[in-house]
């Protein structure tokens, strides 16, 4: 009898804690893909230091899984996408009220810096040997490295079979980028093509990058926008406003990312 | 009525449980009997519509796309290969030590068991990454490995490592339980009858423990089957190679929710159909499932 006492005391307990703690408190939801984590955490501080009583609850994911949750019905407020054709796809229903380019990306090849292969380009990714790691084909980022490739192969200077001899050295198709470059960090494959986003922070210095030329490049934009169902939408326009404001796109840059705005 | 009465019970491993009964009033007792069933069809419903309502939403157009997609069968053989192949070593390895924790006294038994449980609350990410950094480049094990040629991670190895670590625990304590329960009586009296130890262990306790083996070793084959986290992070994606059912589903989740849920009633089906002919083959076979 008293252990089921204390089991519905602590049952209560915790029901009138969590009813209570945010009660005063604005929550604003914001969804968007994992590459802009960092940079988002950082202009969500500077937007709940600017809205006091106000806090964002951050989901990060990939794009794919956030806009299934929109899709679902999920109570999102503001989504920043890393696929195009999803935001493309939520303005065909009228599931957005506002829209715009965030910021810009680009790829980048990432050599491990415990590599023993000797890569000093695209071309040598498809020496025998080579263990690579890219995105899945489902993810967007994991496309375009593949159109990459198709392109560089195209062009004729890498050589005779140059796609389909990198294409055979993959050894795996990692969920994100974030995991692309985590595991070519701790040296379980030679080299990986990933946003320049990804190449910093904590595995920075275990990697090295190879640019490649703009020619080939996919020059990737990340959307922003707002849910129409947002229970806040005065207060998702502001934190959109930041966004795209010099401040805003002063953090995204600190964050690896190219501004929205092309001069 | 209400008088209370003691019932003390000793079973066969000398385990005493001591439980309080009492009879109720017929109404208390119809009353409680009614409750207990609603509970019990709230639990069944619980557990099955949302399982049910899975299989009805995808579209004829995704089931077929699922069915005819190479990933599937790619993933199916990986998935049935790997999870039966893992379920065969934690069923050598974790039961050796089931008996050996049933059956033997020794110092800092208490922490072994406890260690042995410790897989199931790890959050399996977790695992994989644990397993990363020990079997991988850079990994004490791992390096040793890697300079003798060996590459763990990114192999069909790995995956198996992976799912052999997270499914002992689950074989290990229902084996325990098996051994446990034994009426070492009947062992006994093998022994004075002439057999050898193996002999017993083999026609005596084996047959015994048979149920709770299998219902330990369904269990872990279950869990192998479903795993995802370690394997994501330890053995990686690709398919035909590492990439298992769970896998599948993932990565066809973030292009399709139709097809990857398809993909899903494709496992649960095929699953479900396993383990109905497993127990059905063991049940006609004169040994039923308690």
């Amino acid at each position: 009898m008293r252990s089921i006492r204390t089991i519905v005391m602590s049952l209560l307990l915790l029901g009138s804690m969590a009813s209570n703690s945010h009660a005063e408190e604005q929550v604003l939801v914001v969804s968007a893909a994992t590459s802009l984590q960092d940079s988002f955490i950082e202009a969500g501080k500077l937007f709940e230091h600017d809205h006091p009583g106000t806090r964002i609850a951050f989901n990060f994911a990939s794009s794919n899984q956030l806009f299934s949750q929109i899709e679902q019905g999920a109570p999102v407020d503001v989504f920043a996408s890393a696929d195009m054709s999803l935001l493309k796809r939520l303005e065909d229903k009228s599931t957005i009220t506002e829209s715009s380019i965030l910021a810009r990306n680009k790829l980048i090849v990432i050599v491990s810096n415990l590599s023993r292969m000797n890569i000093n380009g695209l071309g040598d990714l498809k020496k025998k040997g080579v263990r690579i790691i890219l995105a899945g084909n489902q993810v967007p980022a994991g496309r375009y490295a593949r159109q990459i490739l198709q392109k560089a192969d195209q062009t004729g200077s890498f050589g005779p079979d140059y796609n389909s001899l990198v294409l055979h050295n993959i050894v795996s198709e990692e969920p994100d980028l974030r995991m692309v470059a985590m595991k070519i960090a701790f040296g379980e494959a030679d080299a990986g093509i990933v946003y320049v986003s990804d190449a910093g922070g904590d595995v920075g210095n275990k990697l090295k990058t190879i640019a490649i030329a703009d020619n080939l490049n996919v020059l990737m934009e990340y959307d922003v926008a707002i849910i129409k169902s947002s229970a806040h939408p005065a207060m998702a326009k502001s934190f959109y406003d930041l966004l795209l404001s010099p401040k805003g796109q002063e953090i995204l840059i600190k964050g690896g990312l190219l501004p929205a705005q092309t001069k | 009525m209400n008088q209370l009465k003691s019932v003390r019970t000793v079973d066969n491993g000398g385990h005493q449980s001591e439980s309080w009964t009492r009879e109720p009033p017929a109404i208390v007792s119809s009353l409680f009997k009614g409750g207990a069933g609603l509970i019990a069809v709230l639990t069944v419903l619980f557990l099955v519509v949302p399982l049910v309502w899975l299989c009805l939403w995808p579209t004829a157009d995704d089931l077929k796309e699922a069915a005819f997609s190479s990933m599937l069968w790619d993933a199916m053989k990986i998935s049935f290969i790997t999870s039966t192949l893992s379920t065969f070593l934690v069923i050598c390895f974790g039961g050796v030590l089931a008996f050996m924790l049933a059956r033997y006294q020794f110092r800092g038994k208490m922490i072994v068991d406890t260690l042995v449980d410790l897989p199931m609350v790890l959050p399996p990410m977790v695992t994989g990454l644990a397993l990363l950094i020990l079997f991988g480049r850079n990994g004490p094990l791992g390096n040793w490995l890697w300079n003798h040629g060996m590459a763990l991670p990114f192999t069909v190895t790995a995956v198996v490592i992976a799912q052999v670590f997270v499914s002992l625990p689950f074989f290990i304590r229902a084996a325990r339980a098996g051994f446990e329960s034994v009426d070492r009586r009947l062992e006994t009296a093998s022994l004075l009858l002439g057999a050898s130890k193996a002999r017993t262990f083999i026609k005596i306790t084996v047959p015994l423990v048979w149920p709770t083996l299998l219902a330990g070793a369904i269990l872990a084959w279950a869990r192998c089957l479903g795993e995802f986290g370690a394997t994501i992070v330890f053995a990686g994606n690709f398919q035909g190679v590492t990439q298992t059912m769970p896998l599948a589903i993932f990565e066809a989740l973030q292009a399709n929710l139709g097809v990857a849920i398809a993909l899903s009633i494709v496992l649960l089906f095929v699953s479900f159909c396993l383990v109905m002919l497993l127990k059905f083959v063991i049940g006609g076979a004169g040994v039923t499932h308690s």
